[in-house]
């Protein structure tokens, strides 16, 4: 050996100074393959800790606006101001809030009983509230004067009105009882009223898409479809137990949901009444109302079991679920129009205000930490399927009343599965047919 | 006022007449309501008896007497006679029924519009919300003329007053005569004649571009460079703006130079030279030349004027510069005496922090090459014959990193080779059950060309209150660990945590471990390091650290950690006195100290410096993936997207920025309005043909 050459790390400062200090420094990369063997358990770690950090930074409770005195009945979301919620109670009182500071703008007394309803115009100027006292009021959404105070416009309805919702764009609304009606705003009778059945309705619920459909949910244990031009009512179907609410898809026209008394969520398709397309499953007791994000990928379901659990519309598990301590029994839920908040309002009097993702970060993000947590939510999904990256994710803690509950449900569940299954056993081959889950539910379609 | 009184006084009696007399008639009157709004409604309280069925034969018979009306009777009773009675209606819950049904086929077909629309948002990779509608719609022409504004009554007057200078048209008048027949023979003339020069000029270039004289080419240069000079000083004294303006020129040369990479080290004729700057000064000196002018021209000029971000613009301290008067990038300035120096790059460095070491330096005046010999000589007498050594070593590393292939893992693969797909690397993975009861009609499921798979997890929650969180976690640890025993090993990952130092792995070949990721070799690396780092002794160039001594001692407690050991049950002062001082009988030392198993041999007992992991690490099994995930239908197909990166560490940053765009974007603050009946009109949508997705969202059932 004459020679002994060693190879030394030589660079040139253009390739790794900065030009200024206000550059971000410069790393250069080899982004050749071969140079990185172990890139997978690379990005697996990192994977974790993205989701582990997910976990941590999971707080979605963001507030609660309390005001009311009595337990809170409905809500509405204005139509194009983010800020703006309406709000009914149980003792009749409607109040405005506004939501960017937390504050209620405006409080009064509108009905006697419940406020059963509530729904904005198209425009937002004015928004609808129906009471148990047979009245169904329009309202200034924005006072300028004392006389805008007063109701704009009242109608007298022959009987109990339990529900409210605009046509998108036409000056028409229908509302639901012993029938569903239909109203213009300039008349003080209905336009048209849509029979089928003795059964009272509770719930209505215009299609935002497709705009001349519109469905409700009677107490008969149906949901019913109509149209609001000349075919009326078009399709009922009936289910194991009773539909609370009902919510459209506002992305897809023909798809909705409803949140059914047996606490499952259906999410139905139009042109196929028979099964639902998806039956969501998660709560622990009946699910009181429901309603889909702007986007219609998702949807956010609130129950009587005390808890707001949001859903993927095409999965039949919940994604999330949220609690507190001090909230009761929920009554409806909403889902804000910018898909960044949810909002809740309860049976003791407060209406809460939640993330609609637990662990987003509020606020203006620099382009460098968004394009940081768009990596981490791309790794977390990449490596979804690894046990302990989807044991960190979907872990969540619960209430003991709801661990109580589920563990009881699914000794059910097991017990009718183990029943069948001896039934089927000891019995004529086909005899006992499989029943798929989605068709368990339904009792029929009626024409 | 009395006469009011009066008629009032007289409607009254009037009224009471009225009902005296109608209650002589016994059926009830019930007054027909007065309605002031339009209604389809009719109240069951307001309804009242009436017909209004005509009877034809009471009206025939009044007609009866004169003989034109005879015929016109005789008309009526024949009308009814011969007309057809329609046949009578359904009953109303039928019709409604038909009615219903029409009508929801109306509905069905009009929803179906939105098949394409749906189809396309749930399959494309990313969504952008609120969806934006441009409008092709042309403005109205009303609209568009509303925008030009009248005169003023007073910009009129003053139009008047001070008429503006109209704008002409300023259209090339075309000659109206061609040019004579002189003139053209004229003027092609000249146009040849020009032609010519050019192609002269053209030709002398070229024949001075192949001039190989160097001589030549710099005198040539210096020439022209005397000249610019010349002209241009001669300009600044004529015509202080023309020079002014060259300059400018100038300027822009330079920024020019700036941005490409002439006058550096790279292109041809440099890295012809380098090779021969071994050798040759003169060389070396052209080289440094050419730097020099290099970095003179893509120096930043230093603004006189203050400018407002200078404390931004202002260069990184060059501290670096100083560190490393070796780097050939570094050096401030170039003469003839740090010429040797700018070659000196490599692994002279290495050499001379020797020198400086071990020696004294008292003669500085020899040759490079001479210290260099010395140097090595001197390395080599003071580590004699570490080669072997050196050898062994990275043997060891080798088979640390590729070992673990046991028996174990062998006999699992084979008993489930018969279900297995084979895997491209020698992960463990089973199979899914074709059983699998996941819905399938779900469009999110559907294997679509254009999206990128992701795995769906549709899962319940994994719920828990406080207390029971541990409990659980400790159950399916549990489980886990004993699954971990039974089943197979998974050895890939193993490397992964092992302390990894730097050190050890400089002699390492590169070893192309099993995976599909293409390798293609660096070719001239390897003839790089053949020629320049010919068989350095690892001893000798970290003398500091010593690699074998703690490869060893890794082994030594790889050894150690896998031995069994005896247990000792003995309880002083059983049966027996105990205390200080007082010693347990041989007898009962022997009886309760469980004897450990016989060591069992190591496999790599007498392989010299290898490790070889027996036992794999069970904290590793917990993290493995049991089986596929749903959308992907085979192992190869699951392992391809996950070996994919995504992260800008590994892939250009284009590339990352694509892939990790989210499914959904939304704009802050932004209102989502839902789905308008314009976005049916969309060519995007209107077009989006997946017959597999459409067919599926409008299946009947």
């Amino acid at each position: 050996m004459s020679k002994m050459k060693i190879k030394v790390i030589s660079r040139n400062p253009d390739d790794y100074l900065r030009a200024t200090k206000r550059d971000i420094h410069k790393l250069p990369r080899n982004y050749d393959p071969t140079l990185h063997p172990l890139e997978a358990p690379r990005e697996y770690v990192r994977a974790m800790n993205a989701v582990k950090l997910e976990r941590v930074f999971a707080k979605p409770f963001i507030g609660n606006l309390d005001g009311h005195r009595d337990g809170v009945s409905s809500l509405a979301k204005h139509p194009s101001r983010l800020a703006v919620l309406a709000s009914g109670a149980f003792d009749g009182e409607i109040r405005l809030w506004d939501l960017a500071v937390r504050k209620c703008t405006r409080n009064f007394v509108a009905h006697e009983g419940w406020v059963r309803a509530l729904c904005f115009t198209p425009k937002g100027d004015t928004f609808t509230s129906v009471g148990d006292d047979k009245t169904i009021k329009t309202w200034k959404s924005e006072v300028q004067s004392s006389v805008d105070e007063e109701p704009v416009n009242t109608l007298l309805s022959m009987s109990v009105v339990t529900g409210v919702t605009h046509h998108r764009s036409k000056p028409i609304f229908a509302t639901c009882g012993e029938h569903c009606q239909l109203w213009e705003n300039t008349r003080n009778e209905p336009v048209k009223v849509f029979k089928w059945g003795v059964d009272s309705l509770h719930h209505v619920s215009f299609n935002q898409v497709e705009q001349n459909l519109l469905a409700s949910c009677a107490s008969d244990r149906s949901v019913i479809l109509y149209d609001c031009r000349e075919s009326g009512p078009l399709r009922k179907v009936v289910m194991e137990l009773r539909s609370n609410a009902l919510s459209w898809n506002p992305m897809e026209a023909f798809i909705f949901t409803v949140a059914n008394e047996d606490y499952n969520l259906y999410t139905f398709d139009v042109r196929k009444l028979k099964q639902p397309i998806n039956v969501h499953m998660g709560h622990t007791s009946a699910v009181i109302d429901v309603d889909y994000a702007p986007t219609g990928r998702e949807f956010v379901a609130g129950s009587y079991d005390k808890t707001v659990r949001i859903f993927e519309s095409l999965k039949g598990n919940s994604r999330d679920v949220y609690h507190t301590k001090r909230m009761q029994r929920l009554t409806c839920v909403k889902w804000t129009l910018d898909n960044k908040y949810i909002l809740s309002g309860s049976d003791e009097m407060n209406i809460r205000m939640w993330k609609a993702r637990a662990s987003e970060k509020l606020g203006v993000l620099k382009p460098r930490e968004r394009t940081a947590l768009n990596y981490a939510d791309s790794l977390k999904e990449k490596f979804a399927n690894h046990p302990q990256v989807k044991r960190i994710a979907r872990h969540r803690h619960v209430p003991k009343h709801i661990l109580n509950a589920q563990n009881e449900i699914r000794t059910i569940k097991q017990k009718a599965k183990r029943k069948e299954g001896n039934r089927r056993a000891h019995s004529k081959p086909g005899a006992i047919p499989f029943v798929p889950e989605r068709q368990k539910h339904i009792v029929k379609e009626d024409e | 006022m009395e006469d009011i009184e009066d008629t009032d006084l007289v409607a009254l009696e009037h009224d009471r007449l009225i009902s005296a007399v109608s209650k002589l008639d016994k059926t009830q009157h019930i007054t027909e309501p007065t309605r002031n709004e339009p209604t389809n409604l009719n109240s069951e309280f307001n309804l009242i008896k009436r017909t209004n069925k005509l009877n034809i034969d009471n009206v025939a018979k009044v007609l009866e007497d004169t003989a034109h009306h005879v015929q016109i009777s005789k008309k009526l009773k024949k009308t009814q006679s011969g007309a057809k009675v329609l046949s009578k209606p359904l009953e109303k819950p039928q019709a409604e029924r038909i009615k219903r049904a029409t009508g929801y086929e109306e509905t069905k077909k009009k929803v179906g519009r939105w098949d394409p629309v749906v189809a396309r948002s749930r399959t494309v990779d990313y969504v952008t919300f609120p969806i934006k509608h441009v409008s092709a719609k042309l403005e109205p022409t009303s609209d568009f003329l509303t925008k030009f504004k009248l005169k003023s009554e007073l910009e009129k007057e003053l139009e008047e007053v001070d008429p503006q200078p109209m704008v002409e048209d300023e259209e090339e008048e075309e000659p109206i005569f061609p040019k004579s027949y002189e003139e053209m023979v004229e003027y092609r003339q000249h146009l040849a004649k020009m032609r010519a020069q050019q192609s002269y000029k053209a030709a002398k270039a070229k024949r001075q571009s192949k001039i190989k004289s160097k001589k030549f080419h710099r005198v040539l240069k210096k020439e022209k460079l005397k000249q610019e000079l010349k002209e241009f000083e001669e300009l600044q004294k004529r015509d202080p703006e023309e020079a002014l303006k060259k300059l400018e020129g100038i300027e822009k040369a330079r920024a020019l130079e700036r941005h490409t990479l002439r006058h550096k080290s790279t292109g041809k004729w440099a890295k012809n030279k380098l090779i021969r700057a071994k050798y040759d000064k003169e060389v070396r000196q052209q080289l440094a030349d050419q730097l020099s002018v290099g970095r003179s021209l893509t120096k930043k000029v230093q603004d006189n004027q203050s400018s407002d971000d200078e404390g931004d613009d202002e260069p990184t301290p060059n501290f670096t510069l100083s560190q490393d008067p070796f780097n050939p990038w570094m050096v401030q300035r170039s003469d003839k005496s740090n010429v040797n120096a700018e070659f000196d790059f490599g692994y002279k460095k290495f050499v001379q922090n020797k020198i400086n070491k071990h020696k004294e330096s008292d003669d500085s005046d020899s040759d490079e090459n001479d210290v260099s010999d010395k140097d090595i000589s001197y390395a080599k007498s003071s580590h004699p014959e570490p080669k072997e050594e050196k050898l062994t070593v990275t043997k060891a590393i080798k088979e640390k990193l590729t070992a673990p292939k046991s028996k174990k893992g062998k006999k699992a693969a084979a008993k489930s080779k018969a279900k297995k797909p084979l895997a491209t690397s020698n992960w463990d993975v089973e199979t899914v059950d074709d059983t699998d009861n996941k819905p399938k009609d779900n469009l999110e499921y559907l294997k679509l060309k254009k999206q990128k798979p992701k795995a769906v997890i549709d899962e319940e929650l994994l719920e828990s209150s406080s207390k029971t969180a541990e409990g659980m976690a400790n159950e399916e640890k549990d489980e886990t660990i004993s699954e971990l025993v039974k089943a197979a090993q998974t050895p890939v990952q193993e490397s992964a945590d092992s302390n990894i130092d730097p050190n050890r792995f400089i002699e390492v070949k590169p070893k192309y471990l099993n995976t599909a990721i293409s390798q293609v070799e660096n070719e001239y690396d390897q003839l790089d390091d053949d020629q320049v780092v010919p068989r350095v002794n690892i001893e000798e160039v970290f003398e500091e650290d010593d690699v074998v001594a703690s490869f060893r001692q890794e082994k030594e407690d790889e050894i150690n950690k896998d031995k069994p050991e005896d247990i000792n049950l003995t309880l002083p002062g059983w049966g027996a006195w105990g205390g200080k001082g007082v010693k347990p009988q041989k007898r009962k030392r022997n009886r309760f100290i469980l004897k450990a198993p016989p060591k069992m041999p190591r496999r790599d007992e007498n392989k010299g410096d290898i490790i070889i992991k027996e036992f794999k690490d069970p904290k590793l099994a917990v993290h493995k993936v049991k089986d596929v995930p749903f959308p992907f239908e085979s192992v190869k197909d699951y392992e391809a997207s996950i070996r994919a990166p995504l992260g800008n560490t590994f892939i250009p940053e284009k590339a990352h920025k694509k892939l990790i765009r989210p499914s959904i974007i939304t704009k802050a603050g932004k209102i989502i309005e839902p789905m308008d009946e314009e976005e049916l009109l969309v060519p995007k949508n209107r077009n989006f043909k997946n017959q597999s997705v459409m067919k599926l969202l409008g299946r009947k059932k």
